[in-house]
């Protein structure tokens, strides 16, 4: 195992007080607690970040940590002497998992020693309910219409009498309710980290994740479509074909219709519980990239007689 | 096959089942406007699953970062106003995208 620098990871001295470790502990915790920062490897840094406090904050444990800084380097290979044994023990209600250098030197944490203890004696259960498990689910658009199950694959916790061995992989197949909105979660009640003792299992969280559409795009359960239209078309009105999430509709542009319009076609968002979601239609018109001399001609003519100034605004100021 | 049951709804003994905490730190977050239980007394209180999300979340914030509960309802407060207008900021650019492309 790894030799983990404390001092390293919280940006502190060797002589660093209380109270310099505790500001720079809360700074880094800020900076990186998963819920809050937008780091890539946040979650990670975290555990460090925690696993380093929970060390230089507890006298016994600090102490314990400086007599083994003697035998070893940050990032360097480590074994603890034979004979180590700590005093120190893992604070209460610390849940996080340290890395295997702390678990080596200050003993197997709440989860660890729960399922030892459970696997060891019938009469010595450590009840403690399994760890809830999030897992994003991402979904196409057309996918919310779908009323197919569909497999999840997951990684779960699991636990043997000398503690924690490697993860198992799980599938389940699950039907995902109509209705469904990006970043919902729906919870799958037991199908999470095992229990220990009398413990029950925790939940699964699948996180719903709407992928992007190459044409739609959501707004809570509606959806929108850029149209592209000529200026002819906008000028004199277009009955033309809409993709829709579910097929094909008809659509009739009004004349004069503007760049930038919206139209609202009702029920032809995304699937609600109710019901469904609208799908609006935004108007945008679109030049030719060249025209035939022919028409060049008319544009010609048209700017002459259409008599329409489109800055007018700018002129009163 | 899972059966996802949409109405599912947690009264307090499984409001603090299912987020691993005493009755008291549930009372807290409430009593902080962190999550509104449906129900006027504790005993009839009913909550969704956004809000186990929620008070799961302020336990962690509260614990990790040493917070008290004002300073955890009001960094939670500020985390949503965060993500909404992040979405929204997404929103807009992508279909200003599409009206500016060719």
């Amino acid at each position: 195992m790894e030799f983990q620098d404390y001092y390293k990871v919280l940006g502190v001295a060797k002589d660093a007080d209380l109270k310099t470790i505790k500001t720079a502990y809360r700074k880094l915790a800020r900076k990186y607690h998963p819920d809050v920062s937008d780091e890539h490897d946040a979650e990670k840094r975290f555990k460090e970040v925690a696993e380093a406090y929970e060390v230089l904050s507890d006298e016994t444990k600090r102490a314990e940590y400086e007599q083994l800084r003697k035998y070893g380097h940050g990032g360097q290979s480590f074994e603890p002497p034979p004979d180590w044994q700590s005093k120190a023990g893992r604070s209460h209600g610390s849940q996080s998992d340290f890395s295997d250098f702390f678990e080596n030197i200050f003993g197997k944490g709440g989860y660890e020693r729960g399922a030892a203890d459970a696997f060891r004696s019938s009469e010595d259960f450590t009840s403690q309910r399994g760890r809830d498990i999030e897992v994003e689910l991402p979904l196409f658009l057309e996918d919310t219409f779908s009323d197919e199950s569909r497999p999840i694959e997951y990684s779960l916790p699991h636990y043997g009498p000398q503690g924690r061995l490697p993860d198992i992989r799980k599938t389940l197949k699950v039907k995902i309710p109509v209705g469904v909105v990006d970043g919902e979660r729906i919870r799958l009640k037991g199908q999470g980290g095992p229990g220990f003792g009398n413990g029950p299992a925790g939940d699964l969280f699948l996180r719903i994740r709407l992928i992007p559409h190459p044409l739609f795009d959501i707004a809570g359960t509606d959806l929108s479509i850029v149209v592209p239209i000529a200026p002819w078309e906008a000028a004199l009105g277009v009955k033309l074909t809409l993709p829709t999430l579910t097929g094909k509709i008809n659509l009739s542009v009004a004349a004069n219709s503007q760049s930038g319009q919206r139209l609202r076609i009702k029920g032809k968002g995304l699937r609600t519980r109710k019901g469904h979601g609208d799908l609006f239609a935004v108007l945008k018109v679109v030049m030719p990239e060249r025209s035939p001399a022919q028409a060049e001609v008319l544009w010609q003519e048209l700017a002459e007689k259409a008599q329409f100034n489109p800055r007018k605004e700018w002129e009163s100021s | 096959m899972m059966q996802i049951d949409y109405s599912v709804t947690f009264n307090l003994d499984d409001t603090c089942l299912a987020i691993g905490s005493e009755d008291s730190l549930v009372y807290a977050i409430v009593e902080h406007g962190i999550i509104a239980p449906e129900g006027d007394s504790p005993q009839d209180w009913l909550f969704d699953l956004d809000m186990i999300c929620t008070a799961k979340r302020a336990l962690r914030l509260q614990r990790e970062l040493q917070l008290d509960w004002s300073a955890t309802a009001m960094v939670l407060s500020l985390l949503e106003e965060r993500d909404r207008l992040r979405k929204d900021n997404q929103k807009l650019q992508a279909q200003l995208q599409r009206f500016l492309q060719d």
